[in-house]
């Protein structure tokens, strides 16, 4: 038995936290353990903020629970960016020398299992997953 | 995110409690900021007690680097305590655990 969740919303509208509500309600709903359901929820949180600050008209969230694996699929029809084209930051550096961000991808790419991106039909494309 | 904050044992201990993310992190990085002043001006230590946060995104990440910005010109130490699993996790794979104090308790975090 899978689960399934998908929603579409207007990039850069405010509905996103709403959204991440959603998210988080049913991931419970589909008995993600909360301490898993916490690491998937930041993993959320850094892709679709992203997204909706990189513009675009509409993204669309599809996720699957299957065999106690999730697998996401993040597309939006914005400009081609490819969050994981980014280099790391450097972790080993002092508090006045680290960037102002650039951790967010760092961390979706060390709590996911795998993380993939594709341009696809004009499209981002963003897929992840991970077993819990 | 709730924030709340009492003076103790000498030093200011702040407890935010929910979750931090792009919708709560502005919140958090102004209380944060604020704390980090009251700090200074009563010469203490600012404890974090982190055991009641439920998860922190990067956007929390970048409140706590503002905040060490401006704690180390006023020569406030900030040490983080009692973060849950998932906080420690977020915290080592940054390596801000390596940039701030973590203690497994706030007792130990106002002692240490």
């Amino acid at each position: 038995m899978g689960a399934r969740f998908e929603r579409s919303l207007a990039a850069g509208a405010p509905g996103l936290s709403a959204l991440i509500a959603e998210i988080e309600a049913w991931l419970d709903a589909a008995g993600v353990p909360p301490a898993q359901a916490a690491r998937m929820m930041i993993v959320f949180d850094e892709v679709l903020s992203n997204i909706s600050k990189h513009g675009g008209g509409t993204l669309s969230v599809a996720i699957a629970i299957a065999d106690r694996r999730l697998t996401a699929t993040v597309v939006d029809d914005g400009p081609p960016f490819d969050p994981l084209a980014r280099e790391t930051p450097d972790t080993d550096l002092d508090i006045d020398d680290r960037a102002i961000g650039g951790l967010g991808i760092h961390l979706v790419r060390q709590l996911m299992d795998d993380v993939a991106y594709a341009r696809v039909d004009d499209r981002n494309r963003l897929i992840f997953s991970k077993t819990f | 995110m709730i924030w709340s904050e009492e003076a103790r044992d000498g030093a200011i201990v702040a407890a935010p409690r929910g979750k931090i993310d792009e919708s709560t992190a502005q919140d958090f990085g102004a209380s944060l900021e604020g704390a980090v002043g009251r700090a200074a001006d009563a010469a203490a230590r600012l404890v974090i007690d982190c055991s009641g946060i439920d998860y922190m995104s990067s956007r929390g990440l970048r409140a706590l680097t503002l905040a060490k910005r401006k704690a180390d010109g006023s020569a406030v130490t900030i040490v983080l305590a009692a973060p849950n699993g998932v906080a420690r996790e977020i915290l080592a794979i940054s390596r801000y655990d390596k940039l701030f104090g973590v203690t497994e308790t706030v007792e130990a975090a106002l002692t240490a």
